[in-house]
């Protein structure tokens, strides 16, 4: 019976320790963040959630999330509206027939965008001015600079034209 | 020639390796364990691609289906949310790699990783030993709680806990068994059931029609 033969139990548990090493290792450093992020930034849209200045320390994370979340989401999705522009120029961007469900998802993509665009201003406006001393930390806003990256970000969203290719 | 149902797992070296006394070659056995990891590596890699997008294609909905058939397990059994963020790689991988492990091999020709208790209990006795240290060096003594649940009388306590050891030690042997032990014979069976079908076929006559039974349970078990 092969599984007897222990010559061969040092090679299996060796190799298996390697490979399987490295999968976690490369797991925990890039899959499942790039996965995680993504599936935090679609709830976060889909449930229109503002955000209200958080308590001290929780600040500077919650607007590296909102920061690093836009920047994933608009990156992604101005090139999927490029695309969804090389659709409706009449040309595909690998010369394939087009199909319902592209269109359905090309679509979608472009109302997200909106969406997102319109969301990011409202996300850090009405917020007070650096508090005073003695208020609370409710009363806070966001760091300054927090603030200012985050419409820097919306606002290229929204007035500028995107990159749009003309096929 | 009679070919047994137990050669489709010999262990082939491929590229001979040996320092020393020690035997580390890259045999079928790694190789396909290779394969495992590379194709757990396409997988995530065209789930994740570009960062992905708001409205996910087809690659990224199954990797978060998967993301989130996993999480959702390991919310329900582990409450802390600092140990759920530091567990949840580890069981992801896990899951995923036999899982594929699994799948791969049901390919013809291929070899079964898990058909091999060394693998199995490899993996299970390694994530028995790193949940015990894990538990001794967050709870300490009062990890030994685990040994005693809620409500007993005191009198069955004795025997309670020498029961709930033998099990607690025990469990690593039984998953790495249960596992070896469905691959190793469903395997074996699926290759018998072949070797039925085609030598009912070689035989001809009532036999070459009556073949198609063994021939539509291997079907149904793949």
């Amino acid at each position: 019976m092969p599984q007897l033969d222990q010559f061969t139990y040092l090679t299996q548990l060796v190799w298996l320790c390697v490979f399987y090493c490295t999968l976690d290792v490369l797991l925990f450093h890039d899959g499942l963040p790039l996965l995680s992020r993504r599936l935090k930034l679609r709830s976060l849209l889909s449930a229109g959630v503002v955000f209200r200045a958080g308590v001290g320390q929780h600040e500077a994370s919650w607007g590296g999330v909102v920061i690093e979340g836009v920047q994933r989401g608009v990156g992604s999705l101005s090139s999927s509206e490029a695309r969804a522009c090389q659709w409706l120029a009449g040309k595909s961007s690998a010369g394939r027939p087009r199909t319902k469900r592209t269109y359905g998802a090309l679509l979608g993509e472009i109302g997200a965008s909106s969406m997102l665009a319109r969301a990011v201003p409202a996300l850090t406006s009405g917020y007070a001015e650096p508090a005073a001393e003695g208020a609370t930390p409710r009363d806070s806003g966001w760091p300054a600079e927090t603030r200012k990256k985050i419409n820097r970000l919306g606002a290229r969203r929204v007035l500028l034209p995107s990159t749009r290719t003309t096929a | 020639m009679v070919c047994s149902p137990l050669e489709q797992f010999a262990i082939i070296p491929l590229i001979p390796i040996e320092i020393g006394p020690f035997f580390l070659s890259f045999t079928n056995s790694s190789l396909f364990i290779l394969v495992t990891l590379q194709t757990t590596l396409a997988g995530v890699k065209a789930a994740t691609r570009q960062g992905g997008h708001i409205v996910p294609n087809a690659w990224e909905a199954v990797g978060e289906m998967i993301y989130d058939f996993v999480h959702t397990v390991v919310k329900e059994h582990i409450a802390p949310p600092a140990v759920k963020q530091r567990v949840f790689p580890l069981i992801f991988g896990t899951f995923i790699f036999l899982a594929l492990a699994n799948l791969l091999g049901m390919i013809p020709y291929s070899v079964t990783v898990t058909s091999h208790f060394i693998c199995t209990l490899g993996l299970a006795f390694s994530l028995f030993f790193g949940i015990s240290v894990v538990g001794f060096q967050t709870y300490g003594l009062h990890f030994f709680t685990l040994l005693l649940p809620r409500g007993v009388p005191p009198a069955l306590v004795p025997f309670l806990v020498i029961l709930e050891l033998i099990s607690y030690c025990f469990r690593a042997l039984s998953l790495g068994i249960r596992l070896f032990a469905n691959m190793m014979a469903g395997h074996s069976l699926v290759k018998i059931l072949c070797g039925f079908a085609w030598t009912m076929a070689s035989m001809g006559g009532l036999m070459y029609v009556a073949c198609l039974a063994p021939f539509l349970i291997v079907s149904a078990l793949i």
